[in-house]
């Protein structure tokens, strides 16, 4: 993690992984931008963690369940009522590339 | 050269709990009408969070120290992203570092297939292509599943079907999962290449198989296809050269999938909103102390009452099936009553849909200690009266007049009167005595079909001298 | 007294007494909406209908005296990450734009329970990505004070609505520092609870495990009226605590200032902040010293170690929680795209906001391959450090008294080219949610050029009782939080 500057392929490579797309100057603006916050995050490295457990998140709650039963779910109409393209009470989409 | 295939199995059991895993809505999706069995959770909209399934949790565990494995005091979910309509939250809820189970093994045949992990997920939704459309239904969106991933020693094809089929009937002895793949609730994705001397063909991971035998034949299918092309290019196995190929049941083959892109690095991270789960050693002994008595047991106890090899798996195959016979059986040790048991549970009864409610042992007690006096076939018919309308059975052979009638004066009297009235066989008899048969009928047909036919034999032969 | 100025319990009682009616108030406050909001443009969407039906639906219940809640005809704006079920939710995104959500959240179905009347939706940096509210979506909100500056944010539509008298109590979210910052910025009293005291089910997910909903309210007595209705464990939230939930309103008044230890964590009185704003915390602990409590320097990890933390994994999580925004299931969508991968790239790239895009682009960099334990990994052990660092702090100590900014607020458009100046504007308010603890933002004075300056009071796990007991002596104290600006 040394002073790092971010190649427009790598921001490209990481905004296709994301499916998002980016204009050129969202690219050149991104480019610019993710160098210094990513430099930023080294002042991480003055800490000794060779000894500490991560903390995935903060409560310390552990064991949280439901009892397997069934509960009311949403009607068809309900489920697909905000999805832009419906057919026969199925929500449409584009098809995969792949089969 | 020698060619060793290299088979690793990825096995996906849906769980078959009553409710999906991180929420509320009914499990069942086969043949649901679309999108009913949907809330906030499973169509992942803004706001929903998860909450995990206890009996899911329970079940994996379960499963887990079924298949022999080291069961994870602490585990937690991860986050594994990738895009597709069918998976709503463009993440998938499963685990990565800290599966439930680890390091288990099935034995086939003697051999041990070693299993990697069995960890809890979630299933994706359906998509149904049409044209170039995609139709989604997300009722399955959420059902859980138990990701069963095996070590890449399985070595031939027909291993990797028995392996299948050991995982089927473990699944359902632990009432966890119908484990049908034809209904995919049970899912098989294998991984093949070949050792050819000392060299590796790429892996290939193969997908879209429907069916046991699907998998036998997809398997070998790719065996055979990969002997063939490593002949032609010798190309070997690296790390970047494994693909994936789609398993084609109508014609038989497998064929390349073009790769989602971008799709090969799934970012993972523990999944931030379900707090770590954690099972003490009392716990899962607890779960332990539940797992029904396992096939492996069964078999070789059926063996010790003398039963064979193919009845003592026959009968173990299937959890409701053994447990009626061991419910007859009733802790007798007597190998002859678990023979007469066996052949008729795996004779008259096989055929139809037993209900263990409906067996009553003492039944099956009374019929063996008559069997001298009833004809096998009578016996068949009885047992199957007996279930069906659940009266004594012994009562229907008296209605009936089954009893076969073993009283040698009676018999000899009837006898007398058949030789009498029949000359012409009686004649036919002295030049052939192979004809007796006609006159055995004759006396069965007198008696009704009561007389032991055995002993209406006899007294007819000695009569005739 | 003027209607805009009566406080929960004033409405509540008014109400029982038949002094005026909930329509009667609903109706003054949308006027109110109508007349200022054009200036400040706090409200995405104002819920006329909605509220008066709420209204209507209270005056009967009152007029067939039956029980009302505890909030009954209380004016609520509620931050546009709410799904509200009957209200279009855009989550400041125009990914969003026209959702009618088929649920609500948990806390806005509570907060109705309890006969609060829903006016609006309120702006917000797009699903609380920003400091500031010019990472919305739709438009800019106006500071009240001061008309060219941001009310800050994310929560910059709640901050400024209760700032301008259009709503009593409001709702927002403070993952970083939304619910405090705005809070200070616009002199409002808000509080950032501990995490897991309220649920999250039914709000857009920006980060999971530092996401805190919370209320804003003028003072801090209606602010724990609010807290201890939207407080509790929710079974839809895995996460939130099921630790009972403390009578807050018994124990606002249960304050021995005698003894009373308030730290003042040196690391957050640097040059870097502005002098007034140092000047002004100082005071506020100056004034419990005059009545016996001591103050104590003590020291906390270096703020920029939490801000680090935060920014690897705060983008993890969000790369995460905004790939369900694909428009196939609800949102906006393109259509026309000749397959299903440009599908997802061209909805994705035309529906987002830039900072959406920003921060989705760092989080999945920092999760790609290879990356893991550089970034999260670490930044997860750090998180460790810092929590058990304050936890320890906070054993010697009552409370922390911090500077909520390190600045007052600032010009509209004088931070949005530069993301880290952008970032920096949590330095102070962002330690607290990587701990997870709570901490109460209360107005305790004003800069020379008349713009409000927010006090932190920050204490350990499930002390908000202990945090509202100082926050309201504080108020009976002083009168900064009666100020109003001039619109």
């Amino acid at each position: 993690m040394s002073s790092s500057t971010i190649s427009v392929d790598e921001v490209r490579r990481v905004a296709k992984l994301a499916r998002i797309k980016l204009s050129p100057t969202e690219e050149e603006l991104f480019t610019k931008q993710l160098g210094p916050v990513v430099d930023y995050f080294e002042v991480l490295n003055k800490i000794d963690t060779s000894r500490v457990k991560p903390s995935f998140q903060i409560t310390e709650l552990k064991n949280i369940f439901r009892e397997d039963q069934v509960l009311k779910s949403f009607s068809q109409s309900k489920a697909i009522s905000t999805a832009p393209k419906t057919s026969n009470g199925f929500i449409v989409t584009k098809a995969s590339i792949d089969k | 050269m020698q060619i060793t295939p290299i088979i690793g199995l990825e096995v996906h059991v849906e769980l078959k709990t009553k409710s999906k895993m991180f929420c509320g809505c009914d499990a069942s999706h086969f043949h649901v009408e679309p999108n009913t069995h949907t809330c906030p959770v499973c169509l992942g909209l803004p706001g929903a969070l998860p909450v995990p399934n206890i009996t899911a949790c329970e079940w994996c565990i379960k499963l887990g120290l079924a298949l022999g494995c080291t069961i994870n005091e602490e585990t937690f979910f991860e986050r594994k992203n990738y895009f597709y309509p069918d998976l709503p939250k463009g993440y998938q809820i499963t685990q990565l570092q800290k599966p439930f189970a680890v390091n288990g093994k099935i034995a086939i045949d003697g051999h041990d297939i070693r299993i990697n992990r069995a960890h809890l997920e979630e299933d994706t939704g359906k998509s149904q292509h049409v044209g170039d459309t995609t139709l989604l239904d997300f009722n399955r969106s959420g059902v859980p599943l138990v990701e069963i991933v095996s070590e890449p020693n399985i070595v031939s094809p027909e291993e990797a079907k028995k392996y299948l089929g050991k995982i089927q009937q473990i699944v359902r002895y632990l009432g966890i999962s119908d484990a049908d793949i034809e209904k995919g609730s049970m899912r098989c994705e294998p991984t093949v290449n070949l050792q050819i001397g000392d060299s590796f063909t790429p892996l290939v991971e193969i997908k879209n198989i429907a069916s046991l035998t699907g998998v036998l034949d997809a398997i070998q299918y790719e065996v055979d296809r990969q002997s063939k092309q490593f002949e032609t290019d010798h190309i070997e196995k690296n790390a970047t050269n494994k693909t994936t190929r789609g398993w084609d049941a109508d014609k038989s083959v497998t064929f390349l999938q073009r790769e989602k892109e971008g799709s090969a690095d799934y970012r993972y991270f523990p999944e931030p909103d379900i707090p770590p789960i954690v099972f003490s050693p009392d716990q899962i002994d607890a779960i332990r102390a539940t797992l029904p008595e396992m096939p492996e047991a069964k078999i070789a106890k059926y063996k010790a009452l003398n039963l064979s090899d193919y009845d003592a798996n026959l009968l173990a195959e299937d959890l409701t099936f053994s447990s009626i016979f061991e419910k007859i059986l009733s802790n007798s040790t007597n190998s002859e009553f678990a023979k007469f048991i066996a052949n008729l549970l795996l004779g008259p009864l096989k055929t139809i849909g037993i209900d263990i409610g409906k067996i009553n042992p003492l039944y099956f007690k009374n019929l063996y200690d008559k069997k001298a006096d009833l004809s096998s076939s009578a016996i068949k018919q009885l047992v199957l009266e007996s279930y069906q309308t659940g009266a004594n059975p012994l009562l229907l052979a008296q209605k009936q007049n089954l009893f076969q009638v073993s009283d040698t004066g009676a018999i000899e009297t009837m006898a007398k009167k058949v030789l009498a009235d029949n000359p012409k066989a009686v004649a036919d008899y002295k030049k052939n005595p192979q004809s007796i048969g006609f006159l055995i009928g004759q006396l069965m047909k007198a008696s009704g079909g009561s007389a032991n036919p055995k002993l209406a034999k006899e007294i007819l032969e000695k009569l005739l001298k | 007294m003027e209607i805009k100025d009566l406080t929960i319990n004033d409405i509540r009682l008014g109400l029982k007494n038949k002094k005026f009616t909930a329509v009667g108030i609903t109706q003054e406050y949308l006027a109110r909406i109508k007349k200022v909001d054009p200036q400040i443009n706090a409200f995405i969407t104002v819920a006329e209908e909605q509220a008066l039906a709420a209204a209507k639906n209270l005056d009967n219940k009152i007029s067939k005296g039956e029980e009302i809640g505890k909030l009954a005809g209380v004016p609520l704006a509620v931050k546009d990450l709410y799904l509200t079920q009957d209200i279009q939710t855009t989550a400041g995104s125009q990914m969003l734009k026209d959702y009618l959500p088929q649920y609500s959240s948990t806390i806005y179905s509570k907060l109705l329970a309890q006969d609060a009347i829903p006016v609006g939706k309120t702006n917000t940096d797009c699903y609380g990505f920003g400091v500031s509210t010019e990472n919305s979506g739709y438009f800019i909100t106006k500071n009240p004070w001061d008309l060219t500056r941001v009310p800050g944010g994310s929560s910059g539509g709640s901050a400024a609505a209760i700032a301008a008298d259009m709503a009593v109590i409001a709702t927002g979210t403070d993952t970083g520092s939304s619910i405090r910052q705005p809070s200070a910025f616009c002199s409002a009293t808000g509080l950032k609870a501990t995490y897991g005291r309220n649920s999250r089910y039914g709000i857009t997910a920006m980060a999971s495990s530092f996401d805190c909903p919370g209320p804003f309210a003028k003072n801090v007595f209606d602010l724990a009226i609010v807290e201890s209705v939207m407080a509790g464990k929710d079974p839809q939230d895995a996460t939130t605590s099921p630790l009972p939930v403390p009578d807050y309103l018994n124990e606002i008044n249960n304050l021995n200032l005698k003894g009373l230890k308030i730290g003042l964590p040196k690391q957050y009185f640097t040059e870097n902040t502005q002098k007034e704003v140092v000047d002004a915390v100082k005071q506020a602990a100056a004034t419990f010293a005059k009545l016996g409590a001591n103050i104590i320097e003590v020291s906390v990890p270096d703020p920029n170690i939490a801000l680090a933390t935060y920014y690897i994994i705060i983008p993890s999580e969000i790369s995460a929680n905004m790939a369900r925004y694909d428009g196939i299931r609800f949102g906006q969508s393109v259509s026309g795209t000749k397959d299903l991968f440009n599908y997802y790239l061209e909805t994705r790239g035309k529906f987002m906001e830039p900072e959406m895009k920003r921060r989705i682009i760092i989080g999945t960099y920092v999760l790609s391959a290879g990356y893991y334990d550089a970034y999260y990994l670490k930044a997860a052990k750090v998180r460790t450090v810092v929590k058990e660092a304050y936890q320890q702090v906070l054993k010697g100590v009552d409370v922390l008294f911090a500077p909520v900014a390190p600045t007052t607020a600032w010009k509209i458009g004088e931070k949005v080219q530069d993301p880290i100046q952008m970032y920096l504007a949590d330095i102070y308010t962002i330690s607290v949610n990587v701990a997870g603890i709570p901490s109460l933002a209360v107005p305790c004075g004003f800069d020379n050029q008349g713009l409000p300056i927010g006090l932190q009071i920050i204490g350990n796990f499930f002390e908000e009782s202990k945090l509202f007991a100082i926050g309201h002596k504080f108020q009976q104290l002083t009168d900064y939080h009666l100020q109003r600006p001039n619109i």
